[in-house]
């Protein structure tokens, strides 16, 4: 009898089903990673409201400005590096022709002289005089030793070789390109 | 017992009392829970960590900007201010920012005067004399090189030539000689006298100021040098009272 007027669905599930316990594990899992992410938001927040860039900023600045004051000095130092510079490369690229003359005259005798010089790039021309055809040879051999020890000139060409009559004299035209 | 509520109201009470235990009470709890953390990673989460980064690679950057600023303003508060204009002079002697005739014909001058050659005519071309915008006839620059080349003639011996173009060359402003040309003891050379203008300068003070290297030292003790040698040429030398000529 007490069965018959038991007002509750007799086929309802008295415990919960599997589905159910799954989701509420699911629930669980899930409430926990708003959690985790919400909690990672305000760090991230207070971290990028408390990071020192303005700080330094501000420290930039004012070193900024205080190294304005020495702006003057500063064009003068960076000019004169600019300067040096500029001078060491065109020093470092010029033909220095005094020491060529001097290499020229080391290889002269002393009955030997220089009569006529024309130069310009890397080409010199030379007109020697002397009344020795040997001081001659020796000039063109000691020529022709610098040329064979790449030291300062590249090639030698003998242009002319003539015999002043009135003074005896033997002149050489000799055509020298630098290197 | 008011039993109202429950039978007749209906509230948000009894919804969640009716599904708290229902698959679709959790199944929105889940949802609405991974919508909210997708919200906040999309949202929140993943410009705040990449707005992180770049303040932290700007923080970095600031730093080291500070650090040279710092190393600036020692360096520049050991530097020798009147050494640094005594340099900047020479230096400018050596190469002038502008054509400098005066400055080439005392350099032309001292060195005739230490070789022993004698100085016969030169010339050296002038150029535009009047600014660009006031001439009305304009001039076209034949030649780009930015050297004024100047042609003179001297008379001497080889020897006396060799150390004349050796003191042009080892004097201010640097030279170089372009051509020779003579015959006998009458020589015409051509010296080019190299010039450059400032540059424009954009100087920041996060630069970082060097030393001058161990070259550029070197550089300016030479040019210190060729400055003293030009300024014992050009000290008038005493006359010595045994090789006075009297006049009387």
């Amino acid at each position: 009898m007490n069965e018959g007027i038991n007002l509750l669905d007799p086929n309802r599930k008295k415990g919960p089903s599997l589905l159910l316990g799954r989701l509420k594990t699911t629930r669980t899992i899930v409430v926990g990673l708003l959690f985790i992410v919400s909690v990672t938001s305000v760090i991230l927040f207070i971290l990028v409201a408390l990071s020192p860039l303005p700080a330094l900023k501000k420290q930039e600045e004012t070193l900024q400005q205080n190294l304005l004051l020495s702006k003057a000095d500063m064009v003068k130092y960076a000019l004169l590096q600019e300067r040096t510079t500029e001078i060491s490369g065109i020093l470092a690229q010029r033909h220095t022709i005094n020491q060529t003359i001097a290499l020229i005259q080391s290889k002269l005798s002393s009955d030997t002289t220089v009569t006529a010089m024309q130069g310009s790039g890397n080409v010199l021309t030379l007109t020697v005089e002397s009344p020795s055809l040997q001081s001659i040879d020796g000039f063109l051999n000691g020529l022709i030793t610098l040329v064979q020890n790449k030291k300062t000139f590249k090639q030698v060409t003998m242009s002319e070789l003539t015999v002043d009559q009135a003074s005896n004299d033997y002149l050489v035209t000799v055509r020298l390109l630098l290197l | 017992m008011n039993n109202d509520g429950w039978i007749g109201k209906k509230g948000l009470r009894y919804w969640y009392y009716r599904y708290r235990d229902s698959e679709y009470f959790t199944l929105g709890i889940v949802g609405i829970s991974l919508l909210v953390c997708l919200f906040l990673i999309f949202n929140i989460v993943i410009p705040e960590i990449s707005q992180w980064f770049s303040i932290q690679t700007e923080v970095a950057a600031t730093q080291q900007r500070i650090s040279v600023l710092q190393n600036n303003i020692n360096f520049m508060n050991n530097l020798n201010r009147g050494v640094v204009d005594e340099q900047l002079q020479a230096v400018s002697q050596a190469l002038p920012p502008e054509k400098n005739f005066g400055l080439i014909l005392q350099s032309i001058s001292n060195a005739a005067v230490s070789s022993g050659v004698s100085l016969g005519d030169y010339t050296f071309p002038v150029g535009t004399i009047t600014s660009s915008k006031t001439s009305a006839v304009s001039i076209p620059v034949t030649k780009p090189s930015l050297g004024l080349p100047v042609t003179v003639i001297i008379t001497g011996s080889i020897d006396q030539v060799r150390r004349f173009i050796e003191a042009i060359e080892n004097s201010s402003p640097i030279a170089q000689v372009d051509s020779i040309d003579g015959s006998g003891k009458t020589v015409s050379l051509t010296i080019e006298f190299d010039q450059k203008p400032f540059p424009t300068l954009d100087l920041t003070g996060d630069t970082p100021l060097t030393e001058l290297s161990v070259k550029q030292t070197a550089l300016l003790q030479q040019l210190a040098q060729w400055e003293k040698a030009s300024a014992s040429t050009n000290t008038p030398q005493p006359v010595s009272s045994t090789s006075a000529i009297p006049l009387f």
